[in-house]
C-alpha cells in the first residue's frame, strides 16, 4: 500500500446522504444501485482548479477532490465482532485458490534479486481493515461535511419534503452524542425518472426544481433526470458501459451495516448495474454533484476552518494552563456556523477527557481534519503538533495517539523526512498499545488502533525501503493481535525479512511458519498450507530433519483433508525416511503413509507407483550379470580373472592356428569384436544385483519387487522378470539378486526397480547407472562409458552347460580322483565341434569313456549324434586341446558323460578350470560365430604322506643297491596303506630285503603278488607290499634293487599310497625323480672271503688261503685297475696321482672294520704275510664289466683275521693320467686248525 | 594439565605408518595417509583454536598456522613465511622435525656420492611429508581456507611448504 | 536457566540439539525452528565489520535475538562451529554466559578429537551429551 496515493483518496471530505423512499425505489428497481452507489462514481472530480485560502495568508488551488458518499443511517463504526467476521470473509474471498496455485520458490526469486511482494489479499484486508476502524470517535475526518437530500422530482411539494427528509433522516449514533458536527452544509438533488411518463414530464420537474431554488437557495439544490435508458446496453451511448466502474462503488458491509455501508444491497436487475442510465443522465450526476462540491463545500470549508482557527487561536492565547483551559469548558457555546439547520443539541463531552467536540482539542481536532481534508497539509502538521503537546500534558493518551497518527500522515504528505513520520506512527503505535492495557472496550478497540498505527509504520517505513523497521513494526504489532490478523501481520513482516540486505530467509522462514501455525489456528488453512510451502523448500535438504518432517506432516495432512490425497502422499512419504527419530514415530509415519496410499487408491481406482524413499535403492550401483558369447558356469568362473580365462581359451578360439592374433597380443582383437559391447543372449537369464537398504528401526515387508525394463518388440511374454518377496530387518542391507528373462532379440534397457511395500504401497525406483559394473570384465566394463543399462538381445543360440560331478572337495597330494563331467546342451539349437582345454597338467581328460571308442554316441549320452566317440588330443597355443569329433552334434537337450581324471601333485589350492568351445550347428547367425563355456571349481589339495628315498650301494653284492623309503603319513587321518613300489627305470626291479633275510621293520606285512594299480609309466619290475601307516607315523622300508646288467644306478621311484577308509578306496601316486645313490665309487669291490678255512697247522706252518675280490668298474668308460697288495698298506689312506679326479674313492672303506676292533681274540695284523703276486693288473675293464681277482695270504696260527692293507687303483684308458687309487675292502676269515 | 604423549612414539608411529601403508597394495599409499593427515588435521586445528581470538581473513589462518599448530605439532615454529600476495604462502621449516632422523645409507663412491645420497633422502623425505602436508591442509580447510599444500624437502630436514589458496 | 543447547555445523546443519526442559517433542521441534532462526542473526553478527582492524573478535556473540518467551545466545569458533543457547528467566549474566560457552566449547572439542567421530556428523557421543548436562545443570 503506497501511502502517497493511499491517503488523499482516503482521507476525503463525507458527504452524508439521506434519500426519500420513493428516490430510492425508483433508482433500485431500474439499476439494481442505491442512490448513493448510483452517485458515487461522479464523486470524483480531477482536473479541478479551485482557488481556496484556509489560514494562510496566501490561497492556492485544490486540483483533485473526491467526495465520499455515505447514508447516514450507515455512519458508524461496526462492533469489532461483526468486524473481525466480515474481515475473515474478506480473505477468505481474496484468497479462493490461492492454494492450488505453486508457492513462489523464494530462494530462487531471491537468486533472480525479486523477493515476492506482498500478498495481494494484504492489501485488500488492510484496505478493509482500516475501513471498519472509521467513524471512530477520536478522529473527525470521517465526520460528514455536508448533507446530500435527496428526493423524487415527483414529489408534491419538494421544499417540504426535503425539510421532512432532514428532520426524519436517521443520524448517526456519535451525532446525535454531539460528538460529530452536527451543523452541516446542506444540499438538494431531485431526482427525475424518465422511465415513467408522469404528465408534464421533466418541464414539471424543472418547475419544482425553481421553486425549490426560490425557497432553499439557488445553489443548494439540483436536478438530475435518470432512468432515460432502455435498458438495453445500445442505450448506454455516450459512456462506456463497463460494469467495472460501479462495482468500485460498491463496497462490502459487515453483518449489520456501518462503516459507511448498509447491510442489505438491492438485487442486480437483468440489465446488469445501471442498465438504464444514459450517458447524458450520468453527465447529468456529475454536473450536480460538482455543483455540490465546487460551488458550496469548497467555500464552505473554507469558512469553517478559518473560523475554527481563529477560535483556536484566541483561546489558546495566553492560556496555556489547565485550569484555564477547564473554565473556558465551562463557557459559552461556539458561535454559530453560517449554514442552516436544526438547533444543534449542546454538546456531551464524550469518549474520555478533552474530547469534546466543543473543548479547544476536540476544535483543534477538527481543524486539523480539516485542514488536512482540504490538502491544506502544513497547517494540519501545525495544529497536530500543538494538539499533541496538549494532549500529552492531560494525558489524554488515546487521543494523543491519534493525533501523533495523524501528524504523520500529514508529515508523509507534506514530504518531511521520512523519520519524523516514522516518529510519530511509532509515538502512536506505542500510545496505543500501552491503552490498549487499558480494560474493556476501549482497550480492544485500542489493540487494532495500535495495529492500524503499526501498518501505517511498516508502509511508510517500506515506501523508503527500509524493511528492516517494517518488519520490527509488524511483528509488534502482530504480539497483542490475534486469529487471522496476527498471522497476515506475520506474514508481512516475514515478508519484509527477505527484502533486508542480506535476506535473512531463516528467519523468514521462522515467521512463516509461525504465520501457518495462526492461519491454521484460525480456519485459514489453505493460507497456513501455503507458508508451509513456501518455506519448505528453504529448509529441505539441510539436515534439519525435525523441521522437514513437521512441514512434511502439516502439509501432508492438509492435502488429506482436503481431500487430494495423491498429492498428501508425498509429503508422508518424505517423512518416511527419519532415522534420527524413535521407532515409535517412525511406525507412526510409515501407518499414515500407508493409510493414505490406501485413501488414494480407493480415490483414484488402482494405487499408485510413487518414488518411494523406502527401502533405500542404490540406484548407482547396478550389476548386472549375463552371458553373452561367453558363458560362466558359476561364481567361481566369474572370480577368475578375464585375462586368464583367455590365456588358456586361445588355443580353443577358431582362427588362432589361422595365424589371426591370439591371446599373445593381449586378447584385445579376439573375433568377437563385431559384438556389441553389451549384449546378451536370449531366452537366457540377465541376474540384476540391486543394494536396499532398511534405514528404518522397523522391518520392512517388499513384495512383488521385479525389475522395470524396456524391450523394443513389444509383446509382453517376451520377457519375463522374476518377481521377489523379502522382508529387510531394521538396518539391513541386502543385495537382491534379479532374473530377467528376455524371449526374443532386440534391445533391452534395464529402467529400475518397482516394489510394494508392506502390502499395499506401489513403489519404484529408477536406475541411475554413473559406474554399473559388469562382473564380466568386458562386456560390460564398456557399458557405464555410455552410462546406460541398456543391451542387445542376440538371437537365441546353443548353450552348453557343463557340471563337474564325483569331484570331490578335498584332496590327498598324489590322490587320483576320477570325476565325471557332464555336458548338456541347454540351448534350443543344437550344437557342434565340441573342444575342451584344461588349465594345468593334473587334470587329463581319458581319450575314450573307459575305452568307449567306437562305441556309439548314445551309450554315453542321450541325443548324441554322430558315431565315433574317440577324444582327439591335439596341441595348440601351447596347450593339449581335447576335441570330440566335428561330426558329435549335441540337439537340445542333449547330454554327453566324460571322465576327468584328476591328480594333483602338489599341496594347497587346486583351480580345476575347463574352458570349453563350440559352435551352433546350423550356419553361424551374426555376431555369435561361437561360443566359450567356462568352468571352474578349486578344489584343495592336503599333503598325504611325506616320501624320503635313499640309495646305497649294497656291500654283499656288486650290482645291487639298497632302497631305503621313509614315509610319514602327514594327513594325521591314518589308514594310509603302502601298496606298491615300483620304479620306473627300464631294466631295473625291486624285491624287498626280506629275501636277502635283513628284518624288515616290524608293521610290515608282505603279500605277494598283489598288483593293486598298474602305473602309467611302464615299469619292468615292481614290488607290491601293503604296508600301513598310522596316524602321523613314520615308516622305512627296505628294498633292494636289481639292476639290469647296465651302466651306473641311477633310478626313478615311486611308491603309491591310499587311503582306504571305508568305500572304494582312494587310490594315489607319489614320484620321487632322480633319486640318486649316496656316493658313487669309480671301482666296487667286495670280499668274497671265505667263511672259515681249515687248515693243518702240524702239516704245515703257514696256511695259504685264497682270497676272492669281486670287482666292478662303475665308470663310464674303459678303465684299468691294478690290485696292490701289501704296497703302502701301512697308510691306509690312498693317494691322488696328478689331475686325479674327486670321484675317486670318494666313499672310504666299508665299515665293518670299525666295528669289528671290539671283536674278541682279534689277532693284530701283521700276523699274515701275502703271497703269491703282488700286483693284479685289468687291462681295461668295460663300462659295467665285473672281474674277480685271487689274493693269496699265509697265515701262521688258527684265529680270527681281518685282511685289509691292500690297494685297488685305476687309470682311465687312454689318457694314463686321470685315475686314482682306493684301500679295498677288508677280508674276514677265520682260520681254525685241525 | 593436557594430555601428552612421547615425541619418540609420535616419531615412531609416523614411520611405521609410511611403512605400513606402503606395504599394502590395496589404496594408494599416499591417498590413505593423505586422509588420514587431512582428518587429524582437522581435529587438531579444532583443539588449538579452541582458547583463541576468532581468526578471520585467511592471513591470519596461516600465520596461526606457522605459530601455534606449527608449535603445536612439530614442536617450534616456521621459520620463514614467504607470500606472493595472491593466495601462495611458503612456509620454510630450517629443521623440520619429523626429517630430522630420516637417512639413507651414503652410497661408497666418494666424489657423485653426496649429491646422489642427498638427492635420494629428498626422495625419501617425499614419502614422510604425505602426512605433515596433509595435517596442514586439513588445519587450513577447518578453519576455512581451501588450499592445496605441497612440501618439498630439497636438502633434509630442510623443508618447505608451499600452501596455494584454491580460489572460491 | 538454559532451556537448549545447540552445535551448528560448519554448513549450518545441526550437529546436536538437546533440549533441558520436560516438555513434549513439539517443544522439542519449537527449538529447533528457533536455534535454525538464530543462526541469520549469527551471520549478521559475523558479517560485522570489527572495531578495529588489530583488535581480535571475540568468539561469544552475545545475546543474539529475544523470541517472546526466550532469549538467545550464540558462540561461534574459528572452525565456523555455533554454539546456540536459548535461555529462559532468569537470564544470567554476560560473563557467566561466555563462560558457559568456553565449557561448552571444550567438551566439544574433546567430543570431536574422538578418533570414532568423523567430522561434521552428528554428535551422538553420550560422554558429550553428559558433559553438556553437567555444564547446564550448573546454572
Amino acid at each position: 500500500m503506497e501511502l502517497k496515493s493511499w491517503i488523499p483518496e482516503r482521507f476525503t471530505p463525507v458527504v452524508m446522504v439521506v434519500t426519500t423512499p420513493e428516490a430510492e425505489e425508483m433508482v433500485q428497481l431500474n439499476n439494481g444501485l442505491t442512490v448513493v452507489e448510483m452517485l458515487r462514481p461522479h464523486g470524483v472530480f480531477h482536473n479541478l482548479s479551485v482557488p481556496v485560502r484556509t489560514v494562510g495568508e496566501q490561497s492556492y488551488r485544490i486540483r483533485e477532490l473526491k467526495l465520499r458518499l455515505h447514508y447516514a443511517s450507515s455512519l458508524f463504526q461496526p462492533t469489532p465482532e461483526a468486524a473481525e467476521e466480515y474481515l475473515q470473509g474478506v480473505v477468505k474471498a481474496a484468497t479462493q485458490g490461492c492454494e492450488s496455485e505453486p508457492a513462489p520458490d523464494i530462494a530462487a526469486c531471491l537468486r533472480k534479486g525479486e523477493p515476492p511482494g506482498a500478498t495481494p489479499w494484504f492489501d485488500t484486508y488492510q484496505r478493509e481493515f482500516m475501513r471498519m476502524l472509521a467513524f471512530g470517535e477520536l478522529e473527525t475526518f470521517d465526520h460528514p461535511v455536508a448533507c446530500l437530500l435527496v428526493a423524487h422530482a415527483g414529489a408534491e411539494d419538494p421544499v417540504q419534503t426535503f425539510q421532512a427528509l432532514w428532520a426524519g433522516a436517521a443520524l448517526p449514533p456519535l451525532m446525535r452524542a454531539g460528538v460529530m458536527e452536527l451543523r452541516l452544509l446542506l444540499h438538494h438533488l431531485l431526482l427525475h425518472d424518465d422511465s415513467r411518463h408522469a404528465e408534464g414530464g421533466y418541464q414539471r420537474a424543472e418547475e419544482k426544481l425553481r421553486v425549490a431554488r426560490a425557497a432553499l437557495g439557488h445553489a443548494a439544490v439540483g436536478l438530475a433526470r435518470v432512468n432515460s435508458g432502455s435498458g438495453d446496453p445500445a442505450s448506454q451511448v455516450g459512456y462506456a458501459a463497463d460494469p467495472g466502474r460501479w462495482a468500485a462503488a460498491l463496497a462490502g458491509a459487515p453483518r449489520d451495516g456501518g462503516a459507511g455501508e448498509l447491510a442489505a444491497r438491492p438485487a442486480p436487475p437483468p440489465g446488469g448495474l445501471g442498465a438504464r442510465l444514459t450517458g447524458a443522465n450520468q453527465e447529468a450526476l456529475a454536473a450536480c454533484l460538482q455543483d455540490l462540491a465546487v460551488r458550496s463545500l469548497l467555500p464552505a470549508l473554507e469558512g469553517r476552518v478559518r473560523a475554527l482557527n481563529h477560535q483556536v487561536t484566541s483561546t489558546r492565547r495566553g492560556l496555556r494552563n489547565q485550569l484555564k483551559t477547564l473554565l473556558w469548558r465551562k463557557a459559552s457555546p461556539a458561535p454559530g456556523a453560517q449554514s442552516g439547520g436544526r438547533e444543534s443539541p449542546r454538546p456531551s463531552s464524550s469518549g474520555g477527557s478533552g474530547s469534546g467536540a466543543a473543548s479547544v482539542e476536540g476544535q483543534m481536532r477538527a481543524l486539523a481534519d480539516l485542514a488536512f481534508l482540504m490538502q491544506d497539509y502544513e497547517t494540519a502538521a501545525s495544529t497536530l503538533r500543538l494538539l499533541a503537546g496538549d494532549l500529552r500534558a492531560d494525558k489524554a493518551w488515546r487521543q494523543y495517539a491519534a493525533a501523533q497518527e495523524m501528524l504523520g500522515l500529514a508529515l508523509v504528505m507534506l514530504g518531511a523526512p521520512p523519520a519524523d513520520a516514522a516518529a510519530a506512527f511509532k509515538e502512536a503505535f506505542l500510545r496505543y498499545s500501552s491503552a490498549a492495557a487499558g480494560p474493556g472496550r476501549p482497550g480492544k478497540d485500542c489493540v487494532r488502533l495500535a495495529t492500524r498505527a503499526a501498518l501505517l509504520t511498516a508502509a511508510h517505513a517500506r515506501s523508503h525501503g527500509n524493511y528492516g523497521e517494517a518488519n520490527f513494526a509488524l511483528m509488534k504489532a502482530h504480539f497483542p493481535e490475534e486469529g487471522l490478523r496476527a498471522a497476515l501481520l506475520l506474514e508481512q513482516a516475514a515478508l519484509c525479512l527477505l527484502r533486508v540486505a542480506p535476506p535473512a530467509l531463516r528467519k523468514f522462514a521462522f515467521h512463516m511458519v509461525l504465520a501457518g501455525l495462526r492461519y491454521s489456528s484460525c480456519g485459514q488453512s489453505a493460507l497456513g498450507a501455503r507458508a508451509y510451502r513456501q518455506v519448505l523448500g528453504l529448509y529441505a535438504g539441510r539436515q534439519w530433519a525435525f523441521i522437514e518432517e513437521h512441514l512434511h506432516s502439516v502439509l501432508g495432512a492438509r492435502r488429506k483433508e482436503a481431500g487430494d490425497a495423491a498429492g498428501a502422499l508425498e509429503h508422508f512419504a518424505a517423512m518416511l525416511v527419519c532415522p534420527q527419530s524413535p521407532r515409535a514415530w517412525q511406525a507412526t509415519y510409515l501407518r499414515q503413509f500407508l493409510d493414505t496410499v490406501a485413501a488414494a487408491a480407493a480415490a483414484q481406482g488402482e494405487s499408485p507407483v510413487l518414488d518411494l524413499p523406502l527401502p533405500e535403492v542404490d540406484a548407482a550401483n547396478v550389476t548386472v550379470v549375463c552371458d553373452d558369447q561367453v558363458c560362466h558356469a558359476d561364481g567361481a568362473a566369474r572370480a577368475l580373472p578375464d585375462e586368464a580365462w583367455r590365456r588358456l581359451e586361445a588355443p580353443l578360439l577358431p582362427g588362432v592356428e589361422a595365424g589371426l592374433p591370439s591371446w599373445l597380443d593381449g586378447g584385445s582383437s579376439r573375433s568377437l569384436a563385431a559384438l556389441p559391447a553389451a549384449c546378451c543372449v536370449a531366452g537366457e537369464a540377465l541376474t540384476v544385483g540391486v543394494i536396499l537398504t532398511n534405514p528404518l528401526a522397523l522391518d520392512l515387508a517388499l513384495s512383488a519387487v521385479r525389475l522395470l525394463y524396456e524391450h523394443d518388440c513389444g509383446e509382453p511374454d517376451d520377457a519375463e522378470a522374476e518377481e521377489q518377496t523379502l522382508s529387510l530387518a531394521p538396518g539391513q542391507r541386502t543385495t537382491l539378486q534379479l532374473v530377467l528373462r528376455v524371449r526374443r532379440a532386440g534391445a533391452l534397457t534395464l529402467r529400475g526397480l518397482e516394489w510394494t511395500l508392506n502390502g499395499h504401497a506401489r513403489g519404484r525406483r529408477l536406475f541411475e547407472p554413473r559406474r554399473a559394473r559388469g562382473r564380466r570384465g568386458r562386456g560390460l566394463a564398456k557399458a557405464p562409458a555410455s552410462g546406460s543399462l541398456s543391451f542387445t538381445v542376440l538371437a537365441p543360440a546353443p548353450c552348453l552347460q557343463v557340471a563337474l560331478e564325483a569331484l570331490p572337495g578335498a584332496l590327498l597330494v598324489g590322490e587320483l580322483a576320477h570325476a565325471r563331467l557332464v555336458l548338456t546342451n541347454a540351448g534350443p539349437a543344437p550344437l557342434r565341434a565340441l573342444r575342451c582345454t584344461a588349465a594345468g597338467p593334473d587334470l587329463h581328460l581319458t581319450p575314450d569313456v573307459d575305452g568307449a571308442a567306437g562305441r556309439s554316441a548314445t551309450e554315453v549320452g542321450a541325443g548324441l549324434k554322430g558315431a565315433g566317440l574317440g577324444l582327439g588330443l591335439l596341441f595348440s597355443g601351447g596347450r593339449a586341446v581335447y576335441a570330440w569329433p566335428p561330426a558329435l552334434e549335441l540337439a537340445p537337450g542333449a547330454r554327453l558323460e566324460w571322465p576327468l581324471w584328476v591328480h594333483p601333485r602338489a599341496a594347497g589350492a587346486l583351480d580345476v578350470s575347463l574352458a570349453f568351445c563350440y559352435e551352433p550347428a546350423q550356419a553361424a547367425q551374426e555376431g555369435m560365430k561361437y561360443r566359450l563355456l567356462r568352468l571352474r571349481r578349486v578344489v584343495d589339495v592336503a599333503p598325504a604322506l611325506a616320501l624320503t628315498a635313499t640309495l646305497t650301494p649294497s656291500v654283499a653284492d656288486l650290482n645291487q643297491l639298497l632302497l631305503r623309503l621313509d614315509a610319514e603319513d602327514l594327513q594325521g587321518a591314518g589308514g594310509l596303506r603302502m601298496r606298491q613300489l615300483s620304479c620306473t627305470r627300464p631294466g631295473w626291479g625291486v624285491c624287498s630285503l626280506q629275501a636277502a633275510g635283513s628284518a624288515p621293520p616290524a608293521q610290515e606285512t608282505l603279500k605277494p603278488g598283489n598288483s593293486a594299480l598298474q602305473p602309467a609309466a611302464p615299469a619292468r619290475a615292481s614290488e607290491a607290499l601293503d604296508a600301513a601307516l598310522g596316524a602321523g607315523e613314520r615308516a622305512a622300508l627296505f628294498f633292494r634293487l636289481h639292476p639290469p646288467d647296465a651302466a651306473a644306478p641311477r633310478i626313478n621311484g615311486d611308491a603309491g599310497a591310499g587311503g582306504d577308509a571305508g568305500g572304494p578306496p582312494r587310490l594315489g601316486l607319489h614320484h620321487m625323480y632322480n633319486v640318486l645313490p649316496r656316493g658313487t665309487e669309480a671301482v666296487r669291490a667286495v670280499a668274497q672271503s671265505p667263511a672259515r678255512v681249515l687248515h693243518d697247522f702240524g702239516a704245515h706252518g703257514a696256511c695259504v688261503a685264497v682270497l676272492r675280490l669281486g670287482l666292478r668298474s662303475c665308470l663310464p668308460e674303459r678303465v684299468t685297475v691294478t690290485v696292490s697288495t701289501g704296497a703302502g698298506a701301512e697308510t691306509a689312506a690312498w693317494r691322488i696321482r696328478e689331475g686325479g679326479d674327486a670321484a675317486a674313492g670318494a666313499g672310504a672303506a666299508p665299515a665293518p672294520a670299525a666295528s669289528l676292533d671290539q671283536a674278541a681274540g682279534l689277532r693284530s695284523g701283521a700276523e699274515y704275510v701275502w703271497v703269491a703276486a703282488t700286483h693284479t693288473l685289468l687291462p681295461d675293464l668295460a663300462p659295467g664289466a665285473a672281474a674277480d681277482v685271487a689274493l693269496q695270504v699265509a697265515v701262521f696260527a688258527p684265529g680270527m683275521y681281518e685282511v685289509g692293507d691292500y690297494s685297488i687303483a685305476w687309470t682311465r684308458a687312454g689318457s694314463g693320467v686321470a685315475g686314482g687309487s682306493c684301500p679295498g675292502p677288508s677280508f674276514l676269515f677265520s682260520v681254525e686248525a685241525v | 594439565m593436557p594430555r601428552q604423549c612421547s615425541e619418540t612414539c609420535l616419531e615412531l608411529l609416523a614411520l611405521e605408518l609410511v611403512r605400513a601403508y606402503g606395504r599394502q597394495s590395496r589404496v594408494p599409499p599416499a591417498a590413505a595417509v593423505d586422509a588420514i593427515g587431512f582428518r587429524t588435521g582437522r581435529q587438531l586445528a579444532e583443539r588449538y583454536t579452541a582458547n583463541r581470538a576468532r581468526l578471520g581473513e585467511p592471513l591470519e589462518v596461516i600465520k596461526f598456522v606457522c605459530k601455534e599448530f606449527w608449535m603445536e605439532v612439530f614442536r617450534k615454529q616456521v621459520d620463514n613465511l614467504r607470500t606472493n600476495h595472491r593466495g601462495t604462502f611458503v612456509l620454510k621449516d630450517n629443521t623440520f622435525r619429523w626429517l630430522a632422523k630420516l637417512s639413507v645409507d651414503p652410497a661408497p663412491p666418494a666424489g657423485a656420492a653426496a649429491t646422489r645420497a642427498v638427492a635420494s633422502v629428498a626422495e625419501l623425505a617425499r614419502d614422510y611429508l604425505v602426512l605433515p602436508c596433509a595435517l596442514v591442509r586439513g588445519a587450513l580447510a577447518h578453519l576455512g581456507v581451501n588450499a592445496a599444500v605441497t612440501a618439498e624437502a630439497a636438502v633434509p630436514p630442510a623443508c618447505e611448504f608451499t600452501v596455494t589458496i584454491k580460489p572460491r | 536457566m538454559i532451556v537448549c543447547a545447540a552445535v551448528i555445523g560448519q554448513a549450518n546443519n545441526p550437529l546436536y540439539l538437546e533440549t533441558f526442559q520436560q516438555g513434549s517433542s513439539d517443544d522439542a521441534l519449537r527449538f529447533h525452528y528457533i536455534v535454525h532462526c538464530s543462526l541469520d542473526a549469527v551471520e549478521e553478527k559475523l558479517a560485522l565489520p570489527r572495531k578495529s582492524p588489530g583488535e581480535p573478535s571475540d568468539a561469544y556473540l552475545g545475546l543474539l535475538y529475544p523470541t517472546e518467551d526466550y532469549k538467545v545466545f550464540g558462540y561461534v569458533t574459528n572452525t565456523r562451529v555455533k554454539f546456540i543457547l536459548v535461555v529462559d528467566e532468569p537470564v544470567p549474566k554476560d560473563e557467566e554466559m561466555r563462560m558457559i560457552f568456553k565449557r561448552f566449547h571444550a567438551a566439544y572439542v574433546d567430543a570431536v578429537c574422538n578418533p570414532f567421530y568423523s567430522v561434521n556428523t552428528p554428535l551422538t557421543s553420550s560422554s558429550f551429551d553428559a558433559s553438556v548436562r553437567t555444564i547446564i545443570m550448573t546454572l
